[in-house]
């Protein structure tokens, strides 16, 4: 299963599209990718979440896991998804309380993380 | 609405790359009928339950079996492996509901509020499964592990 992953740039924001389905088979690819982009000093990182079809636990802790790398070094990650059924992943595990989520990239490199 | 159950049984290798087919199976199996975001709950909840069982089993030739019944307005999921059973460290929940399921006991209903740590970066998979099942029981021994899984329409 083949995994989208596709950088921007959003000025002083790296925005990672995802597309297709995050599982614990495609997962370390994500992972790299967001490791990769914190090891280049991105640490203000927008992840597009709204061409996925599928995530599971193992794509949430990744998530997870690149939050708590970017904040560490003063950064921010913040998550682009309006799918109710990507949003519910994320609902039922309680980490709408640990992430940010918003509509639309413009809305989420809006924000002042300051 | 389907009036006779269909029963799928699978045996499939204990590879992480069968999962999104597994995935695939369910989503065929209640399409015409469900509505959307209850199959997307279906899906996610075999698709942990089967990724535990792949990783639970490191050594090649291992299998996964997955037994499904769909009824018309429920369906259960079987989901067995043959490893060292579960981890109770890897739990989330309290350590008395962990030590229910290694030894082979119904685990007592998900206690309120368990999951994972907010920092944590895994351990939220039997979580997830508990919070989207209507019922799930998991059935540990040191011959591998049974997850059944009953979800409502």
């Amino acid at each position: 299963m083949e995994l989208g992953l596709e950088v921007t740039e959003r000025g002083s924001w790296a925005v990672l599209a995802v597309a297709g389905e995050v599982d614990v088979a495609t997962v370390p690819r994500l992972r790299e990718q967001l490791h990769s982009l914190v090891a280049q000093g991105r640490h203000h990182i927008v992840v597009d979440l709204e061409g996925v079809d599928f995530l599971d636990s193992t794509g949430l802790g990744v998530l997870v896991g690149a939050l708590k790398r970017v904040r560490t070094n003063g950064g921010e990650l913040a998550l682009v998804c309006t799918q109710s059924r990507i949003r519910k992943v994320f609902e039922v595990t309680g980490l709408t309380k640990v992430f940010s989520l918003y509509d639309s990239v413009d809305e989420a490199v809006a924000v002042d993380h300051a | 609405v389907t009036a006779v159950a269909e029963v799928v049984e699978l045996r499939i290798p204990a590879r992480l790359e069968y999962l999104s087919t597994v995935r695939r199976l369910v989503e065929a199996a209640l399409a015409p009928d469900w509505p959307v975001e209850r199959i997307a709950d279906v899906v996610l909840a075999v698709s942990e339950a089967v990724a535990n069982a792949v990783e639970a089993q490191p050594d090649a030739g291992a299998e996964v079996e997955v037994r499904c019944r769909f009824g018309g307005a429920e369906i259960e999921v079987e989901v067995e492996d043959h490893g060292p059973g579960l981890d109770p460290h890897a739990v989330p929940g309290p350590v008395t509901a962990a030590v229910a399921i290694t030894t082979g006991a119904t685990p007592p209903p998900a206690p309120a509020g368990a999951p994972a740590p907010a920092a944590a970066e895994r351990g939220r998979g039997l979580a997830l499964m508990r919070s989207l099942a209507d019922d799930l029981t998991v059935q540990g021994s040191n011959g591998g592990t049974r997850v059944r899984l009953l979800l409502r329409r």
